[in-house]
């Protein structure tokens, strides 16, 4: 931990407004956007990304310090976003089942829905192509998705992803490579 | 005996095809790994595409947090503290203490002027006699005969 997050974690430890506002500022992209590309849908993320600032006001004074400061915010972010997606899991297959009994057919869109624009500019295209990644991405499991978001998404390293996800390398890795795996067979037609 | 490591299998190959395309294998793995890449085709398209891919994903921007996400954070952890952190400021956090004594000298003179100059303010100084009242000849005598 450097001596400028180590005086930044002191103030947080003291309550500290003002060094509060400051933590948010530096760090609400990084938060917003893993949570994002975690969960797909703005108004989860950025909910859950609240719950994830208030959770590190909160429990500041369980930081040892042993690792970055970034790495245990990514942590909680993380634990955040896995257990959301749960809980989404759980209530989606609720309202599905509730829907099921009610209509026949329908269900939510998946990477098949996303069809091509018909007069695509690169723009266009570039959107298109983020949509078709955002679902892919999505349609991973949730331990698959952190650490495709980590790497390739976010560019941290194995040794940073080993130390947010608290797994040993090897698994991090063949996880990974099963996850990119996965993902290179959702997007082969789009690509 | 030999003592040689049993050569990696197909399967063994594809598993570290990741580390290879992120660059992260030791130099004697990545050539061993390379080499059986130019023998296997199945491993040459799986290599290709994963390339494909990971360069798709590392196109994902960073997406932004929303405007109003400090303040509504802030916002969140007030209701929930029941107004013990991030409540509403008082005066003297908002305005510096320095600015808030001169105010407060300011007005204070002002204040000082004001009685001072005013005919009924207790601070002016008696420096007149009261003047007797005006008595009249011609004056009507108020007094009855008797």
């Amino acid at each position: 931990m450097s001596l400028r997050e180590g005086r930044l974690v002191r103030r947080l430890k003291d309550r500290d407004e003002k060094a509060f506002r400051e933590m948010v500022e530096e760090y609400r992209d990084r938060v917003f956007s893993l949570t994002y590309r975690m969960l797909g849908n703005r108004e989860e993320a950025e909910d859950l990304a609240q719950e994830v600032f208030i959770t590190l006001f909160k429990s500041i004074d369980s930081f040892r310090g042993d690792s970055k400061f970034s790495t245990w915010l990514y942590r909680v972010t993380a634990n955040h976003c896995k257990n959301r997606i749960k809980y989404l899991a759980r209530r989606h297959d609720r309202d599905r089942a509730e829907l099921t009994e009610r209509v026949v057919g329908g269900g939510g869109a998946t990477l098949a829905d996303v069809r091509p624009a018909p007069r695509p500019d690169a723009q266009l295209e570039g959107a298109q192509m983020e949509q078709i990644l955002q679902f892919a991405i999505a349609e991973l499991d949730e331990e698959q998705r952190i650490l495709v978001v980590l790497r390739d998404v976010e560019d941290l390293s194995y040794e940073e992803i080993c130390a947010i996800t608290e797994l040993p390398d090897g698994t991090v890795k063949s996880r990974l490579h099963r996850a990119r795996m996965a993902l290179r067979k959702k997007l082969l037609k789009h690509m | 005996m030999s003592s040689a490591t049993p050569t990696p299998s197909h399967d063994e190959y594809e598993a570290r095809l990741s580390e290879l395309v992120d660059g992260t294998l030791p130099p004697d793995e990545q050539r061993a790994l390379e080499q059986h890449i130019e023998g296997c085709e199945t491993c040459q398209q799986d290599v290709a595409e994963l390339r494909k891919t990971v360069s798709a994903l590392s196109g994902l921007h960073r997406v932004p947090a929303p405007q109003n996400f400090d303040q509504e954070v802030a916002d969140a952890i007030r209701r929930r503290s029941q107004g013990r952190f991030f409540g509403r400021r008082t005066l003297g956090d908002r305005v510096p203490f320095e600015l808030l004594a001169l105010l407060a000298l300011v007005l204070g003179l002002a204040l000082y002027f004001f009685l001072r100059g005013s005919d009924t303010g207790s601070l002016r100084p008696f420096d007149r006699e009261p003047e007797a009242p005006a008595i009249h000849e011609d004056a009507p005598n108020v007094v009855p005969r008797p």
